[in-house]
This record gives structure tokens, sequence and C-alpha cells, in this order.
């Protein structure tokens, strides 16, 4: 269901991944300030952007969850904000490097960008031991979804009260390629692209491997209700079933709630 | 009595390692404090006697959320019935379970306090670590003792969410 189109997208990233870093390390040219530094810009402000997206876009999906009640709504939605968080974490390592390169520091408080963008990840830090305190799988992805959304709504919110806010002095970034010199431009948007591609290929990568198991699981079940009705007429032929029924069933009880999505 | 409290204390980490839910919420608890305290001070960087205050009022919070949960899982699943069943020395619940919030507590300041290093500390934090590793080290250890009995006592309570935390905070004292 999801491994369609999973080879093409897997090798679309590798490509555009490759093109990516050949730009940013032969093409674009170095900055006058900072040099060689500026240069992971080219994967930060993608990181971030594609996993604040990710964050909108898994509140999305939530709205369609709680609309339709469909579990693979918000099986989506919790594949987008969870590869949100991993992204979210490469920003905050890429941010503080960058950081340290041109303040001197790790964490600098003055920039409203990096604040927000820690009050986001904290927030959303939270969904996943929400997420999995909830037993009850239904009830677990309704209140993970209103999380969700709630969340997603305030991503938005955040950003724009840090743009109105008048202390506001980072490089426009966000606002567009226009400020940046052709080379430059141009660099970024390919990074852009493979980064929300690698990001793309990781969802599907992981919603596929997921619907695998469940599968699994569900022919597992089957497979040993199967063998208990048939246990008594098969006993004394072959001991096989009775060694696989155990086995069978204790995987499918051992199986977390965190597979149970 | 000393393989006891070693086979509660695999059992208490175990637990601990596949269900995740003290040790990592606590630290998630303690670095969003230390960003609430940025706020709420509206500093950037804090040294001396501040900075010491942030992160003693932080660790101790978030080493509150861990003495919470500490009992709660024996109260819930029927861990007490089966250790009061097994003839062996009630003392080593105890003492398992106070190693056990030692445990949380050293994982947790490991993420904590670099983490403070990070976002406040003024001072770099090979300064600032020679003469935080005996504190730290010394707080620990009566944080878990006296965290430990608080959250035995607490634990059959009615309120012991409420409870718990004042006791600790008072025992803290």
């Amino acid at each position: 269901m999801y491994g369609k189109g999973l080879r093409a997208l897997s090798i679309s990233t590798v490509l555009a991944m490759t093109a990516a870093l050949a730009l940013v390390f032969f093409y674009a040219p170095l900055e006058a300030e900072q040099g060689f530094l500026q240069k992971i810009f080219y994967v930060h402000v993608p990181l971030a952007i594609v996993s604040l997206c990710g964050f909108v876009a898994g509140g999305i999906l939530a709205i369609q969850h709680l609309r339709t009640r469909d579990a693979k709504w918000d099986m989506r939605s919790y594949v987008l904000i969870h590869m949100s968080l991993i992204f979210g974490v490469g920003t905050l390592i890429t941010g503080s490097i960058w950081a340290k390169g041109s303040w001197g520091h790790w964490w600098v408080w003055d920039e409203p960008t990096l604040v927000s963008f820690l009050i986001v990840f904290l927030l959303y830090a939270t969904y996943q031991p929400l997420r999995f305190a909830i037993e009850d799988p239904e009830r677990q992805a309704r209140y993970a979804s209103v999380f969700a959304i709630t969340a997603g709504a305030f991503v938005p919110m955040n950003f724009i009260a840090v743009r109105l806010s008048t202390a506001y002095v980072h490089p426009r970034v966000l606002g567009g390629t226009s400020n940046l010199p052709g080379p430059m431009a141009l660099t970024f948007v390919i990074s852009l692209a493979a980064i929300a591609l690698l990001y793309a290929t990781l969802c599907k990568y992981e919603l596929t491997a997921k619907h695998a198991r469940a599968q699994l699981r569900a022919l597992r079940r089957r497979l040993a209700a199967e063998d208990a009705s048939a246990a008594p007429e098969r006993r004394g032929r072959s001991a096989a079933p009775s060694t696989l029924q155990p086995a069978a069933m204790m995987t499918a009880h051992g199986a977390s709630a965190r597979d149970g999505l | 009595m000393r393989r006891t409290v070693g086979a509660l204390l695999r059992k208490e980490l175990l637990v601990e390692l596949r269900t995740l839910e003290s040790v990592p919420g606590m630290s998630l608890f303690a670095v969003t404090t230390f960003v609430v305290f940025h706020f709420a001070l509206n500093r950037n960087v804090v040294e001396g006697d501040l900075a010491a205050g942030i992160l003693w009022v932080t660790l101790l919070f978030a080493a509150i959320l861990g003495i919470n949960r500490l009992f709660v899982a024996d109260a819930e699943e029927g861990g007490f019935d089966g250790f009061l069943l097994a003839p062996v020395d009630r003392t080593a619940m105890l003492v398992a379970k106070a190693l056990t919030l030692l445990a949380y507590l050293v994982v947790l300041e490991l993420v904590a306090v670099p983490a403070f290093a990070l976002l406040l500390l003024g001072p770099s934090l090979g300064q600032a670590l020679p003469g935080l590793l005996a504190p730290l080290a010394l707080g620990d250890l009566g944080v878990a003792a006296i965290g430990t009995l608080v959250a035995a006592l607490a634990v059959r309570t009615r309120a012991r969410d409420l409870l718990g935390p004042l006791a600790a905070d008072a025992g803290a004292l």
C-alpha cells in the first residue's frame, strides 16, 4: 500500500542530495563575512523549514483523522511529526554549530527565530510521551490528533509573533531568496528540495514499515487462531504446529504500544 | 540482601528502559524549565548564586517527577504484593528504589547540566564542573534517600500526586 514508488522516490532523493551537496561545496560562492561557515546555512535552514512544515502538515492530517476517524490518517500524522522531530534535532544541532562559529556561543537567546524554534521543538517533544502514555489505540489516536492540531496551529502563530516583535534583527532567510545572489539562491532552492525529498522518503519508509509490520502481525494472529482451532485434529501427527503456536502468540502479545500503530 | 537488591534494581532499570517513562520526562522537564527561567528572569546568561539556585530548583522539581512515579507501578500492578510474598528482607526494596532514583538523577544530570551550561550558564562548563561535581553527588544521595522514603509514604495515600511533591519538597529542605 505504501511501498509503491518507494524506489523511485529513494533514487531521486539520493540524486537530489548529491546534487545539493555538490552545489554547496563546489558551486556556491564563499560568503564574504563568514566564509566557509556560512555553508551550513544550506543544511540548517532547509531542515528548519521542512521540519516546521512537517509539524503543520501533521496537524492537517490530524484534522482529517478527527473528521473521518480513520486510523491511517493518525498514523500518517504521527509519522510526519516523528520525522519532523528528528529533523528538528538536526536543525538545533546545525544551528548551534553555526552560532558557535559566528558568535562564539553554542546558544544565543537574542535570536528570536532560534528561541521560537526551540519552543516549538520542546512542545512537540511532549507529543510522543503523551501518545504512548495512552494504552487504548483509539483514544491514543484521538488525543494525539487533538494535540497535533493545537500544536500545529501554534507553529505559524509562534513565528508570526516573532516576525512582529520589534527586536527582530535576524537576517531574513525565510523571507524569500530575493536577498541572495543568484548562485546562492539556486543552491539554497536545490538544497531545500533535496531535504524535502529526504523527509518524504524517510516518512514513506516508516509508513511502509509500519504497515508491513501491522500486516505481518495480523497474519500471525490469524495463523495462531487457525492453529488453535486445528490443533485437536492434528495432535499426534506432527509437533510443528504446537511449537509454532506459542511463538506466534508471544509475538502478538509482546508487541508494544509503539508498534501498535 | 545484596542479591535481592541487585535483582530488584535490575528489574527497576529494565522496566524503565522498556517503558522510558520517567527519565526522558524528567530531562525534558528540566530543559523546558531552563527556557522558562530565561523568560522569567529575562536574562541571557546567569552566574554565581543565581545560576546555582536555578540549577537546584530545576533539578529538584525534575527529581520530584521521578519520585512521584517511583512506586506507582508497584502499587497499581501488584508489585508490592509479589514482593511481600517473597521470603526476603523488606529493606531491600527501599534500598533498591533509592538506588534506582539515584540512577535516574545521575542520568537526569547528565542531560540537564550540559543543557544548563548550553542555555544559561555564563562561565563555561569546564570551569564550573569541578566545583559542581561534589555538591551534585551529595545532593543526589540526599534526594534519593529522602525521596524514596517520601514516595513510599505517599503512594498509598489518597492524594498522592499532591502529597508526594509536597513532602519531597519539604524533605529536601
